[in-house]
């Protein structure tokens, strides 16, 4: 980035291709590609390169651990009716898309957990700041708000079953919340193992 | 001041930021406090992508964008910081 930046004061803004090239290998670590066409390639990298392409398919392993976790959880994203509406808006502003966009999120956000809160603020001031733009919401745009509700949609699908597997407590025998303690260090870094460890294992058996 | 000597200016900010990023970014993968170092590295990025946005620099805009996320997924620790992610990053 820090070249773009270089090339700009220059007057320069286009992006290159080694700017091209960082920006796939983002696309890659958070799976910004579709797999079978990340497993294509490394396959093709494997049989046609030799140790120097290791490094390289690593990064491109990583990609794909980023891509199956976010794409593991199997429901149906809770925000996929937000994301049609401002598709919408991209090709029709209308202001009462726009109150019905709101009235949505401030819903969702009501009973979400506090990091699904937070993308779902980062979404809102995002949000507003763009429709109350002289240009509005456009393509590239929608991007960055899409990107706030893919970071938020895991996290509320992941409250809601939290929710449904709770057991019901009838409203009389309710006792007063009391927090979980937050783990130790230790217990984080346990989980943190298991969970790459659990991730190695299914992009093993995909590749296999 | 005229919009290309503002963002003349902006570009030279944010040449020094990425500067001092880039040892940053290098000294997460020693850190002890993983979310709270990211927040350091977070926030230029995300400045420089908002200011980007605002002077219609699309290509350093996307860029700043997609890093941002990727840092994010970082602090979330969705990813794990390691000396090949800290290569890619600079």
């Amino acid at each position: 980035m820090r070249n773009l930046v270089e090339r700009g004061l220059g007057g320069d803004h286009e992006p290159n291709a080694e700017d091209e090239a960082f920006l796939e290998e983002l696309d890659a670590i958070m799976g910004g590609e579709d797999k079978a066409a990340i497993l294509t390639r490394i396959l093709k990298e494997v049989s046609e390169g030799g140790a120097d392409q290791l490094h390289a398919i690593e990064k491109e392993l990583r990609g794909l651990l980023v891509l199956e976790e976010g794409s593991s959880s199997g429901g149906e994203d809770p925000l996929q009716d937000v994301v049609d509406l401002i598709r919408q808006q991209i090709d029709e502003p209308n202001e009462e898309r726009v109150s019905a966009i709101r009235d949505m999120i401030a819903n969702h956000r009501q009973d979400c957990c506090e990091e699904a809160a937070k993308h779902l603020d980062a979404f809102s001031e995002d949000f507003d700041a763009l429709v109350t733009s002289p240009v509005g919401i456009d393509e590239m745009m929608a991007e960055v708000l899409f990107d706030h509700l893919g970071q938020a949609g895991p996290l509320l699908e992941h409250s809601s079953s939290n929710n449904e597997e709770a057991p019901t407590v009838a409203a009389d025998d309710q006792e007063p919340t009391v927090s979980t303690p937050a783990p130790s260090s230790a217990d984080a870094a346990d989980a943190t193992d298991k969970k790459t460890a659990s991730r190695s294992i299914r992009v093993n058996v995909q590749l296999l | 001041m005229s919009d290309e000597a503002l963002i003349q200016e902006f570009l030279e900010e944010s040449l020094e930021s990425l500067t001092a990023l880039d040892k940053k970014i290098s000294d997460l993968a020693r850190s002890s406090d993983i979310v709270s170092d990211m927040n350091h590295v977070f926030r230029p990025v995300h400045s420089i992508k908002g200011a980007a946005s605002f002077f219609k620099l699309t290509g350093l805009m996307s860029m700043a964008h997609k890093l941002e996320t990727v840092l994010d997924m970082v602090r979330q620790l969705k990813l794990n910081i390691n000396p090949s992610l800290v290569d890619s990053l600079n």
